[in-house]
């Protein structure tokens, strides 16, 4: 069981930092089995693609959260030791990004991917980063499961002043910053504020004080489409408009508008 | 779940502030049953000024200590003046197995110096051998250690650390107070006197008692405190004060603990905690420390099972820091850390008041009793004001004024120096104060 405290270490307290004695205000509590299944329209059962189908035993015991490479000792969300059976230790500074948000205690055991509940029209869409009023969600039919997939995916970072419900005269928001296209050319890529003392370098860097360190990422799928995977942020990650629960992975399709932190907005978009 | 832990403090600091102190209380579960195996270690000092009737004492005293063992407990009596002799090798309590130790008990001749080290040693090295039962002692003297060198005994002690506990009683009043307490306070014991030989065997019966009710074994009270913190100084503050901040052991750099001993079923002790944190700004709060108890609980098996380490912590443990600027909350003083500071002060106004007036310092030993009586008044803690009063006149509780008795027994001043560091529990807090 670990936590972050407002100082950004990781305690093995639920209620006091076991580093520096700080209060843990946000623990990341995580929805429970009830809130996962919600991610399922009422009454229509999914199918879930048998990638998508994980054995218990590539589940990381502390948070539930699938284990993407077997061989590796520790999980990729809350940094539980496998080989130790204990929580991770706390970051050190080296050079690859170890620190890690909180486990997300999610209970339910089995699949951890849920497809994406399919929004807009089917991926003819152009790379625009309008969301979809979530209102829609319900009348809108599932798209074909085989739909044509882009060649590659590129990411575009912008800044979204409209984001920004409540500006902080210390931290304006940066309207003229310029647009950034980042081509997804890693099977995944870190979404997060960059952090030298605790060594964490995102791929995708972001200048933005209401983004976590490890935010999110980016994950390529087996299939060649993309998906989001929040990694329990604290002030969490939106796709179109509707959170993502913490901890938890979405699939995204062509145009669908990221948003997280004050401002920022990472629209998806294919490359022929 | 063995121990309920609880801490007592006025969180409150003021700006820049940095010292935290809390009282932690501790109780065992009174549903705690008693550990399978136990080995009693008599400890007798057999030198020549144990003759006249106090090693006849002694042989009647020790053997009728050996009857009310249960059967099953394992036990052994050592003898000692210069050298250490083993009278009875361990043994289990038996009807056979006591008679039969009765009479070499009674064999014990008074003779010789007095050695203490060698009689602790050849105990620690029966007990070594049962690493996994509750081990105590019982030593017992009636003179000073003037065999050998003081350090003899530090040395022992130091080896014995963790063996064994011991509790000691001085026969008659011609031993040093200082050199049994050291014992005592170093093997998790308590010392007291024994005025006539003929209380030797009423002595024991408590010892035997508390022994016997032990469940739960190596005991240790510890503290994690914050990066940047640091341990001012722990003391257990009751029954009795004992000091354990330079008896820490570190356990990782965030953690420290402390050997308590044994313990039975519904044993309560508490702690004077002092933390210095790093200061913090109005409106900061933080985890100053938190406390917990770790043990060994004897495990059920059908070969008696062994022993099970264990950790407790508890929400209600946790001491805590949070800077403010009003200066009514951060000026508050917690009633139960006052009433132990105060139990502390006593103990030392007693202790230094009676070296003054052996030292014949008579207006500054007067000062100091007459500090001690109007803290014990206050405090309610009856006792030692009745002890006190064997020592000095109480013109005034109240105010502390007191006139040094001329005629004082020396049994009088040595109980009271020993029992001056047994502390009154604080009374039921007012509502609402913690």
């Amino acid at each position: 069981m670990s936590a972050i405290c407002r100082e950004g270490h990781i305690s093995d307290e639920p209620d006091y930092c076991s580093v520096c004695g700080a209060p843990i205000t946000a623990t990341p509590g995580g929805p429970g089995p009830s809130a996962a299944r919600s991610l399922t329209p009422s009454g229509t059962p999914i199918p879930i693609p048998r990638s998508a189908v994980v054995h218990s035993s590539a589940v990381c015991p502390s948070c539930g959260e699938t284990r993407e490479d077997p061989d590796g000792r520790f999980c990729e969300v809350c940094r539980f030791d496998f080989v130790e059976n204990r929580p991770g230790p706390p970051p050190v500074a080296r050079g690859v990004a170890v620190a890690a948000p909180p486990p997300n205690p999610r209970a339910a055991p089995g699949p951890t991917v849920v497809l994406p509940v399919a929004m807009g029209a089917p991926s003819t869409a152009t790379p625009v980063a309008a969301p979809v009023a979530p209102t829609s969600v319900a009348t809108l039919t599932p798209a074909p499961a085989a739909a044509a997939l882009p060649a590659s995916w590129e990411l575009v970072i912008t800044v979204d002043a409209a984001l920004d419900t409540e500006p902080d005269a210390d931290s304006p928001c940066p309207v003229d910053r310029a647009e950034i296209v980042l081509p997804v050319d890693r099977p995944d890529m870190l979404v997060g504020r960059h952090d030298e003392t605790r060594a964490i370098h995102p791929e995708v860097s972001l200048h933005d004080p209401g983004a976590s360190r490890r935010h999110a990422k980016f994950v390529l799928d087996p299939d060649g489409g993309i998906s989001l995977q929040d990694l329990a942020s604290t002030n969490g990650t939106q796709v179109n408009g509707q959170d993502v629960p913490p901890g938890t992975k979405r699939r995204l399709r062509q145009g669908d508008g990221v948003t997280l932190g004050r401002w920022t907005r990472i629209t998806v978009r294919g490359r022929a | 779940m063995g121990f309920k832990i609880e801490a007592f403090q006025n969180r409150y600091l003021a700006p820049g502030s940095n010292r935290v102190d809390a009282i932690v209380s501790v109780t065992s579960d009174p549903n705690l049953k008693a550990a399978r195996e136990l080995v009693v270690g008599f400890i007798v000092d057999k030198s020549g000024s144990m003759a006249n009737g106090r090693i006849e004492a002694v042989h009647g005293a020790v053997s009728k200590a050996i009857t009310m063992l249960a059967d099953g407990t394992w036990f052994f009596v050592v003898a000692f003046d210069g050298n250490a002799y083993v009278i009875v090798r361990e043994t289990q309590a038996t009807a056979e197995s006591k008679r039969w130790a009765a009479g070499a008990i009674h064999q014990i001749q008074a003779a010789g110096g007095t050695a203490m080290s060698t009689g602790l040693r050849a105990a620690r090295s029966v007990f070594e051998r049962a690493p996994n039962a509750i081990r105590q002692a019982i030593f017992l003297t009636d003179g000073k250690n003037e065999g050998e060198k003081p350090p003899a005994v530090l040395e022992e002690l130091k080896r014995c650390e963790g063996v064994f506990e011991c509790d000691c009683w001085g026969v008659g009043t011609d031993w040093q107070v200082g050199e049994v307490q050291n014992i005592a306070q170093a093997l998790l014991g308590k010392a007291a006197l024994i005025p006539s030989p003929e209380g030797v065997e009423a002595a024991f019966r408590g010892s035997i008692e508390k022994a016997s009710g032990k469940a739960l074994k190596d005991v240790r009270f510890r503290l994690w405190t914050p990066v940047g913190a640091s341990i001012a100084f722990v003391k257990q503050v009751n029954p009795t004060i004992e000091e354990l901040t330079a008896k820490a052991r570190e356990i990782s750099p965030q953690v420290r603990e402390y050997l308590t001993g044994s313990w039975g079923g519904g044993e309560t002790r508490e702690f004077h905690v002092t933390i210095d944190v790093k200061p913090g700004k109005v409106g900061d709060e933080m985890l100053a420390a938190r406390p917990s108890v770790a043990y060994f609980e004897s495990a059920a098996g059908p070969d008696g099972g062994g022993w099970v380490e264990k950790e407790d912590k508890a929400a209600e443990a946790r001491i805590f820091a949070t800077w403010t600027g009003d200066d009514t909350l951060s000026s508050r003083l917690d009633h139960a850390v006052a009433h132990y500071t105060g139990q502390d002060e006593l103990a030392e106004a007693i202790q230094k008041g009676l070296e003054l007036r052996e030292q014949g310092q008579e207006a500054q030993a007067t000062q100091l009793l007459g500090r001690a009586v109007k803290i014990a008044h206050a405090s309610n803690n009856v006792e030692m004001t009745q002890r006190l009063a064997k020592v000095v006149d109480v013109v005034d509780a109240g105010s502390g004024t007191v006139r040094l008795k001329k005629d004082v027994k020396k049994a009088a001043t040595m109980d009271l120096q020993l029992e001056s560091r047994t502390t009154k529990r604080v009374a039921k807090r007012p509502a609402g104060t913690s």
